[in-house]
């Protein structure tokens, strides 16, 4: 049985209000007896009402006790000795105190309880700040890695122009090439996906012959569009193909999407 | 559960006991506690002052009488006497006499929804009142529809305009808006007995 869905379909309550039919308060009993969670939810909601219908009590008009009392015959001396309290001096302080003592008790048990939250809320807010930070230090570093390359005296920049035909595409990468440190970075910036089972490939021509530089891929959402690429000495020019994934020994010259050459 | 549910329910089973030994303080414990609020339920059905209060004998001598077979298992103190009072009320208007002399309700208008001429209220009902005071008015209605004045499902249900489904619904909420108001105060609450108990 679904107990939460019967709890929430409001049985309980109407049992409580006395609105059921026979059959149907025997079922709820049923229920309370079989499932702990729905007696427990009848209770409260028992105890709740309690509180509504004695906070809306009105007063029976004075000697309706007497009557009863007389109706069950039981004498009105015998209720008079009632359980009230009969307080001396002591016991009205040490109410008195207790009191105080649970009114200071809420008092203290707020605030360290606002004063918990705001903790909690501060410290979340500084793991956010702090997450932000690290978060701009990186891509700082790495921006400041890419200025040193491309200012680097040494560092020669090929723009790889598209061409062929997708000469009227968008598409333009270029090479960072160092002779000095014998590096390459590639910049793929401004490459369209390859299309589905395709790879893009970069080669070096040397002496009018093309080295494979191996196959790349674009990633996506980097805050940096530089990737190392393998050093090739001598290089004088570079393009990219299109071919099938995992790369081919001889580029596909119909399928060169950009080329640049050095200097 | 809070201190005052804790309270509540040491004083409830204190006073079962003294009625299931037939004890007389149990009956003018039960009285001090209950009498307001179990007269309330049989004036909105009676709404005559002087029957409601002969009603009201009737249900505190049914109650002494049947303590023994008041069934904790089954339920609260409070729900097994509020349907005594209920049926004893209902009983009354069925009866003859009470039909050829039932022709106002000036009961009903001075009672209504107006919980203020009581005028023997002590700091603990005041607080409670307060808090109770706080629940919406639409959630009132209900209860009072329902309960006080004893309208069924469908006639709650053409009387305030709402879908038949909605009763239900709303009876839930209703109870769970004033769980989460009782619950705001449920630390308030004890203090306010036992400043009330000096």
């Amino acid at each position: 049985m679904e107990t939460n869905t019967y709890i929430e379909s409001g049985i309980l309550e109407l049992y409580v209000f006395g609105k059921l039919t026979a059959t149907e308060e025997r079922e709820v009993l049923q229920n309370a007896a079989q499932y702990p969670e729905i007696k427990a939810e009848l209770t409260r909601i028992e105890i709740a009402f309690e509180q509504y219908a004695l906070s809306r009590g009105i007063t029976p008009p004075p000697g309706t006790l007497t009557a009863i009392l007389r109706r069950t015959g039981i004498s009105s001396a015998a209720a008079a000795a009632t359980p009230q309290t009969s307080g001396n001096v002591f016991s009205y302080l040490l109410a008195a105190l207790t009191a105080i003592s649970l009114l200071a008790a809420y008092y203290f048990y707020n605030l360290s309880n606002e004063n918990n939250n705001k903790i909690i809320d501060k410290t979340e807010e500084l793991t956010l700040l702090r997450t932000g930070c690290d978060e701009v230090k990186e891509i700082n570093t790495q921006l400041k890695e890419e200025i040193k390359i491309i200012n680097n005296i040494h560092t020669h920049s090929v723009l790889m122009n598209a061409t062929g035909k997708y000469e009227n595409t968008a598409a333009i990468a270029a090479i960072h090439y160092n002779v000095n440190d014998k590096v390459t970075w590639l910049d793929v910036r401004d490459l369209p996906a390859p299309p589905a089972g395709k790879q893009y490939q970069l080669w070096a021509i040397v002496d009018g012959k093309p080295v494979d530089m191996g196959v790349f891929d674009l990633i996506p959402d980097r805050d940096t569009s530089l990737q190392t690429v393998p050093y090739v000495a001598e290089a004088q020019a570079f393009a990219v193909t299109i071919e099938d994934i995992g790369g081919v020994e001889n580029p596909t010259l119909e399928e060169m999407i950009v080329v640049g050459s050095l200097g | 559960m809070s201190n005052s549910i804790q309270e509540k329910k040491s004083r409830e089973q204190e006073i079962v006991s003294l009625l299931q030994l037939q004890d007389s303080k149990g009956l003018v414990l039960l009285y001090e506690h209950y009498s307001s609020a179990l007269y309330h339920i049989v004036i909105r059905i009676v709404r005559r002052e002087e029957v409601a209060q002969e009603v009201l004998q009737d249900v505190f001598v049914k109650i002494w009488s049947q303590s023994k077979s008041y069934d904790v298992g089954k339920g609260r103190l409070f729900t097994w006497m509020s349907r005594i009072a209920k049926n004893a009320a209902i009983d009354k208007t069925r009866s003859k006499n009470f039909k050829s002399t039932n022709k106002t309700d000036s009961i009903e208008n001075f009672v209504g929804d107006n919980i203020s001429f009581s005028n023997s209220i002590n700091v603990k009902d005041s607080g409670l009142r307060k808090v109770v005071g706080q629940l919406d008015g639409k959630y009132h209605e209900i209860i009072d529809y329902l309960y006080f004045k004893d309208f069924t499902q469908s006639e709650t249900s053409e009387a305030l305009g709402i879908p038949l489904g909605t009763v239900k619904s709303r009876s839930r909420l209703a109870l769970k808006a004033l769980r989460k108001l009782l619950q705001n105060e449920q630390f308030l609450l004890p203090i306010l007995v036992i400043l009330t108990g000096l």
